[in-house]
């Protein structure tokens, strides 16, 4: 067997417990998962007692305990059906839970911007903890100010956090990517939402620096088996593939290998 | 102890639960999550003449107790499935189906022969799901005379037993059962995905890619059940349930209308421990039913009046 794949596993997890962090964003604890997590790689969570709700949900990553004792930390944005069953489920629900998937990809650079635009703050937040001694700073925007939790999260990070909001409630009044044009940095990591993720690119581009985006996409089954999850690549950079897997090729893409106006058309 | 085993076309199953077509992938996708060598045997992803790059995205929707989609039939082409997928196979103990998808009749042929030559696939099924290039993409399936030029030319390809895996979206589909058999197929796979759409009304816009796709899960077992009963009494070569099962009951079920195999797909997204529990709850069924050999279930159905 692929040794990447003896790391995942099937788990029936209860949910341990649950907090809000943002307006209708809520961290979810779930135990048991032993596995070894690597930032960006993000496991499929079952929604419990919705048997019309068939899909498991790709969900990022927040934090991680790995060990006989181990749990994972989930960030969970109450979005759609499932998204909002899961904000409805208590605390002590069991969940069946499969991961974590991804490939786990190393970033290379020594001064690392990592930005982060609302939920994606999940995989970005951990990425900067497993990283810290390559970070340059985490940038953080969401559209309204959140909880205060998250910013002492990140505080606690100990790099340094440049915060923005859209409604000016928090921290720069705009785009977080507008603060990006003044970073020092030899790389860039983001994960956000489409339009965020191709401001990035822009920026990166015109500056010269590497960039590289952790995506998502509509997934069944997390593994490489339902090529579901297809993201616009462009093939002369993608060894000829027109489409690149989240789950498989993914979800960390590096930004000058995807084909950003049929990704824009495509509208996931 | 129950004898679980169920032979057709020459070929010993050892039990009737096996993984369908597009969710199995290449046979080794689901390590470590799903035990392929617990059940009777896995139909891999379908395999095109060359690669195939699939449908734009969104690929995939979530419907009530279903999902669409509109993979295109995404594949890696024959020549990368002799040289990389099937060898990948090889210390794999379980029944290997390989699926054929084409664009042209002579394309679904030209599979069929290279497949033949090789030994691991221990049948090959064909997708007659797929448009037909040459008339205007209507799919293959659908059409009494493309139905018997696509079977007949796969016949003549392959010595392998041939299933051919029939399209649910037609009126009657006993009359493409007793087709698919005349022009030479062994056992007949019942069904596919049914042709389907969702729209998002906030964006005015239909959610796939490909505007329709194909709709899997549970809320197509009743359907597939019925199609199952009706190509049961249609013709003699065995059948192979596909269709929304998602447990041992709905396994039971598609054996009594007189399947001897049953496919299970989309249930492994929800649940990919659900086809080795289907195997455990079989099996429970038969001893508890009197039934030594589930082999005697195929076709046990009690018809009414």
């Amino acid at each position: 067997m692929d040794p990447r794949k003896k790391n995942r596993g099937l788990y029936e997890c209860e949910i341990t417990e649950k907090r809000r962090l943002g307006p209708g964003v809520f961290e979810m604890t779930l135990a048991p998962f032993t596995a070894d997590v690597r930032a960006f790689q993000f496991a499929m969570v079952g929604i419990p007692g919705r048997g019309d709700l068939l899909l498991k949900r790709p969900l990022c990553l927040f934090d991680t305990t790995p060990g006989k004792e181990g749990e994972i930390k989930i960030l969970v944005k109450a979005a759609g059906e499932g998204t909002k069953a899961l904000k409805a489920t208590p605390v002590g629900t069991r969940v069946e839970v499969a991961g974590p998937f991804g490939e786990p990809r190393d970033i290379p650079g020594e001064h690392i911007a990592v930005v982060a635009g609302g939920i994606g703050v999940a995989g970005s937040y951990l990425f900067a903890k497993q990283n810290a001694q390559r970070i340059s700073a985490v940038y953080f925007g969401s559209t309204t100010r959140w909880d205060d939790e998250i910013y002492k999260l990140l505080e606690e990070l100990g790099t340094p956090a440049r915060i923005a909001t859209d409604d000016g409630t928090l921290g720069r009044h705009g785009p977080i990517t507008e603060l990006l044009t003044e970073a020092d940095c030899d790389a860039v990591v983001a994960c956000g939402p489409p339009a965020m993720l191709e401001r990035v690119y822009k920026i990166t581009a015109g500056a010269g620096i590497r960039a590289y985006g952790s995506f998502e996409a509509r997934m069944a089954c997390g593994v490489g088996a339902c090529r579901g999850c297809a993201i616009p690549a462009k093939p002369e950079k993608a060894s000829g593939k027109e489409y690149l897997m989240v789950c498989e090729d993914g979800p960390v893409f590096a930004m000058d290998v995807i084909d950003w106006e049929r990704y824009r058309a495509a509208g996931i | 102890m129950t004898n679980l085993s169920i032979t057709i076309n020459g070929i010993e199953f050892r039990n009737p639960i096996l993984v369908a077509s597009g969710i199995a992938g290449y046979g080794t996708e689901w390590d470590g999550l799903c035990d392929f060598e617990k059940l009777g045997g896995v139909v891999l992803k379908g395999v095109s003449r060359e690669p195939w790059a699939g449908n734009a995205p969104p690929r995939l929707a979530e419907t009530p107790s279903g999902m669409l989609n509109a993979i295109g039939l995404e594949n890696v082409g024959l020549d990368a499935f002799l040289d990389e997928k099937l060898p990948a196979l090889e210390g794999l103990d379980t029944v290997i189906v390989a699926n054929v998808v084409g664009r042209t009749v002579a394309e679904y042929a030209d599979v069929c022969e290279a497949l033949d030559k090789h030994d691991r696939p221990a049948a090959l099924e064909v997708n007659v799901s797929c448009p037909n290039v040459e008339s205007s993409g209507i799919a293959f399936g659908t059409n009494i005379n493309t139905l018997t030029e696509v079977v007949s030319a796969c016949r003549a390809a392959t010595g392998k037993p041939l299933w051919v895996k029939l399209s649910p979206g037609v009126s009657d589909i006993a009359p493409f059962a007793a087709t698919a058999v005349d022009a030479g197929a062994d056992a007949l796979t019942v069904a596919n995905t049914i042709p389907a759409m969702a729209i998002d009304v906030e964006s005015r816009r239909p959610v796939l890619g490909n505007t329709y796709g194909g709709l899997s899960g549970p809320a197509v077992f009743p359907v597939a059940l019925r199609l199952v009963h009706v190509t049961a009494h249609a013709v003699d070569v065995p059948i192979i349930a596909s269709g929304g099962a998602v447990g041992w009951r709905d396994a039971v079920a598609f054996m009594l209308t007189g399947a001897s195999l049953v496919q299970m797909g989309t249930v492994l997204f929800s649940a990919p421990a659900a086809p080795e529990a289907a195997v455990t709850g079989l099996a429970e069924y038969a001893e508890r039913t009197g039934f030594k050999e589930v082999s005697k279930l195929v076709g046990a159905l009690i018809n009414k009046g």
